[in-house]
Formats: C-alpha cells, sequence, structure tokens
C-alpha cells in the first residue's frame, strides 16, 4: 500500500524531482573537493596521535608501577605516618593531630 | 569499481584513490545537504569518511555496493555530527551567504528562487526523514539499500519518504512543482 503510494507519489513528482538532482549537479559540480594527498596527511596524523597517545597511556602506566614499586608498603598508621614525615612534615602534623588526609594516603600506598 | 568489487576485500592504494575521485564529490555534496550546507565542515567531513574507508577497507565486502557501504559510514557520521549541532541553527547562518554562491551563475532570478526554496523545504523535514530522503532523491538509492544503511525496516522506510515528499512538495506548490 505504502510502496504503491509512493510511487504514485514519485510519478506525480517528476518535475520537483529533476529539479531536485539539477541541482544536485550543478552542486556537486561547484564543489572543491580536497585532493587525495589530504586523505593521507589525515590518515597519518591520526595514526601518529594515536601512536603518541598510546605512548603516553604505556608510559604512565610504567610510572605508575615504578612509584608503587618504590614506595614503601604502609601496614599501619604508624608507617604511613613515617612516611609521610619523611617527605611531608604538614601532612605528617596532620596525621598526628587525627586529622588524616586519606587522598594522600591513597596515592602513597 | 568492477575490480574492486569483483577480486578483492582489500582495498589498493590506488583502488582507494580511484574510488576517491569517483564517488567523492559525490558525498561531499551529500555531507553539506546534510549539514545544512556548511560547506567547510563537508569539506572536513568527507576527507573523514574516506579516512574511516581506508582504516576499515579489510571490513568491505567484495560482493557489496562500494556506494552502499560508503554511505553507510556517512549516514553514521551525520547521525553523530547531528548529535553536536544544531543543524538548522548553523543552516540559517549559512543560507544567506553559501546556497546563493553555489551554481549561481548558471542561474536565472527565478531558477535561484526555486532552488532556494527546495533547499529551505528540504532542510526543514524532521532528522528522522531528511537522510532518507536524500539517500533516495539525491543519491538515488533504492529502498532496499536505504534500508541497509538506515538499519530500519523497508516499511518504514517506505513511510518516510512517503510523508517527506509530500511535505517537499507541499511547500514547492507554489512553484506548481
Amino acid at each position: 500500500m505504502e510502496k504503491d503510494q509512493l510511487k504514485d507519489l514519485e510519478n506525480e513528482s517528476k518535475e520537483l524531482l529533476s529539479l531536485l538532482k539539477e541541482t544536485r549537479d550543478i552542486e556537486n559540480n561547484a564543489l572543491d573537493l580536497p585532493p587525495v594527498e589530504a586523505i593521507t596527511t589525515r590518515r597519518k596524523k591520526r595514526y601518529t596521535m594515536r601512536r603518541v597517545s598510546a605512548w603516553w597511556v604505556a608510559a604512565a602506566l610504567a610510572v605508575g608501577i615504578i612509584i608503587g614499586n618504590l614506595s614503601p608498603r604502609a601496614t599501619n598508621i604508624k608507617d604511613v605516618s613515617d612516611y609521610a614525615s619523611t617527605y611531608y612534615a604538614d601532612t605528617c602534623r596532620s596525621l598526628a593531630d587525627g586529622d588524616i588526609n586519606f587522598a594522600l594516603l591513597i596515592t602513597h600506598l | 569499481m568492477k575490480s574492486v568489487n569483483s577480486t578483492t576485500m582489500r582495498l589498493t592504494a590506488e583502488q582507494f584513490r580511484t574510488l576517491y575521485l569517483e564517488h567523492g564529490r559525490r558525498a561531499q555534496g551529500f555531507f553539506m545537504r546534510m549539514m545544512g550546507y556548511d560547506v567547510q565542515l563537508a569539506r572536513d567531513m568527507v576527507q573523514d569518511l574516506f579516512t574511516r574507508i581506508w582504516e576499515h577497507r579489510d571490513t568491505f565486502r567484495a560482493d557489496a555496493s562500494f556506494t552502499t557501504w560508503m554511505f553507510s559510514i556517512a549516514y553514521n557520521m551525520c547521525k553523530n555530527e547531528y548529535r553536536h549541532r544544531e543543524i538548522v541553527q548553523a543552516y540559517q547562518e549559512h543560507i544567506l551567504t553559501t546556497t546563493t554562491d553555489i551554481g549561481a551563475d548558471a542561474d536565472t532570478l527565478e531558477q535561484q528562487q526555486r532552488r532556494q526554496m527546495l533547499q529551505k523545504a528540504i532542510n526543514a523535514l524532521p532528522d528522522n526523514q531528511k537522510p532518507l530522503f536524500l539517500l533516495r532523491y539525491d543519491e538515488e538509492l533504492t529502498v532496499p539499500e536505504i534500508a541497509r544503511i538506515t538499519m530500519l525496516p523497508e516499511g518504514t522506510v517506505k513511510t518516510r519518504l512517503l510523508t517527506a515528499l509530500k511535505s517537499v512538495k507541499q511547500s514547492m506548490s507554489k512553484y506548481n512543482l
């Protein structure tokens, strides 16, 4: 039913569709198609960006693992306090006061 | 095209170049009309489209039509772009500056007005009708091909095409079209 209606309407609209195609041809011919080399450049750029991103992720992971392995393993709050006091006097004071910065603790665990 | 379709699934650089020269302008025109006559965006999108085609050349089925495959990717790109942009607003900004320039040399004033009216009528179509309309009447694809590209049932495609064509015809009625 819909198909017949559509076909009928298309047949009735031949002039309109002809104008549409004519307009399309004029517009398409007026377009300035980028040279094929632009595609190659873009392709290489995307590839390079992906590779660089992959390297950054890999580097960040490696640094994280190294830091994780080098950092002292805190088994209780005193260890954490000792570790923090070595590097961060302020944090040590906070710990001593009982005002524990959990975000900082997590960073160093 | 025949050499691409019949023998190989992985496009060579030379085949890619041929396809680009053969279909690039068509795809760019489709993007331009889909994106409210944003010529620069269409230029960027056609480059992006062919970059994707090259990157996904392994997924191209040798027995499939390149046109259908290309428009499937193009259609999805437009859908994504629609999510990020207010197309109607972009069209309104560009219609006064761009469309009158495109092919204006060959037109009389009346023809220009008719073309502009037609562009407006197409651009006013809802997002779920416009791509179907352009694929059917601009790109001259069949209903089954459009259904494959848009992943819609053929019945839905026909219904939307019918509504869209009626709407455009209504807008152009004053020109007796």
